[in-house]
């Protein structure tokens, strides 16, 4: 299991309702007006190994615990680990990291 | 002169193709009005499949609203090809709730995604919100 912090996107509608760029994730607080969300993805929703997990630089948030930090080259193994099958009206994801 | 066939193989059923279970929610307590947003996603990963065993979908009424505003609380598949639950309500009375648990056993293919979402337009009052869904995803 990992735990991020990302941008979210959308409008808050429900055609376009608040959201992050992942594949798989459990919303644990969402801040509307800075729009960012910390997520945490299950541990069988990415390839990254425990030793990976360990090695992954984190911060320390008062409620939620070790934030993890993921470089180019987790967000390019995150991606290869979906593929690039898209059904419309998907498009394909961009995590991005605050 | 013979003619003989190869022996045919047939494919292994979907349990026995690497399966594994899989299961996404969110259960948020005491949420305060707030606009649309996800709160859980699932994509299926390229070349797998996952059925969709089971969906759950709950509100409760925490603490009462002043004055209420439409209530929704959902777990569909995304672009809309499937809608497993969808609720609305104006209920403002402590402990109103809809519960649904629901068993679909419906397929999903690789990229396609289920999720949940809610949102509250009430002025103030909270609410507790509760998503899940549990699934077999196994090699497409």
């Amino acid at each position: 299991m990992i735990r991020i912090k990302v941008k979210t996107v959308g409008e808050g509608t429900e055609k376009n309702p608040y959201t992050v760029n992942a594949p798989t994730w459990r919303l644990l607080s969402h801040d509307d007006v800075e729009r960012v969300a910390i997520i945490e993805i299950p541990e069988w929703a990415h390839p990254f190994t425990q030793d990976e997990i360990d090695a992954m630089q984190t911060t320390e948030h008062p409620e939620h615990g070790a934030i993890h930090s993921l470089t180019e080259d987790h967000l390019d193994k995150l991606h290869g680990y979906y593929g690039d099958v898209y059904l419309p009206p998907s498009k394909p994801y961009k995590l991005e990291q605050v | 002169m013979r003619i003989t066939q190869a022996p045919s193989t047939a494919r292994a059923a979907y349990y026995d193709r690497n399966m594994t279970y899989v299961s996404a929610g969110s259960d948020q307590q005491g949420i305060a009005p707030h606009a649309f947003a996800d709160t859980w996603s699932y994509t299926v990963p390229a070349a797998r499949k996952t059925t969709v065993t089971a969906v759950v979908n709950i509100w409760r009424r925490l603490t009462a609203a002043a004055p209420v505003g439409k209530v929704t609380a959902q777990v569909i598949s995304a672009g809309g090809t499937a809608m497993f639950d969808y609720f609305v309500t104006t209920l403002n009375a402590i402990d109103n709730r809809h519960d649904a648990i629901i068993t679909p056993n419906h397929v999903l293919i690789a990229g396609q995604i289920i999720k949940g979402n809610n949102s509250d337009a009430s002025t103030g009052g909270t609410c507790d919100f509760e998503g899940w869904f549990n699934g077999n995803e196994y090699d497409a």
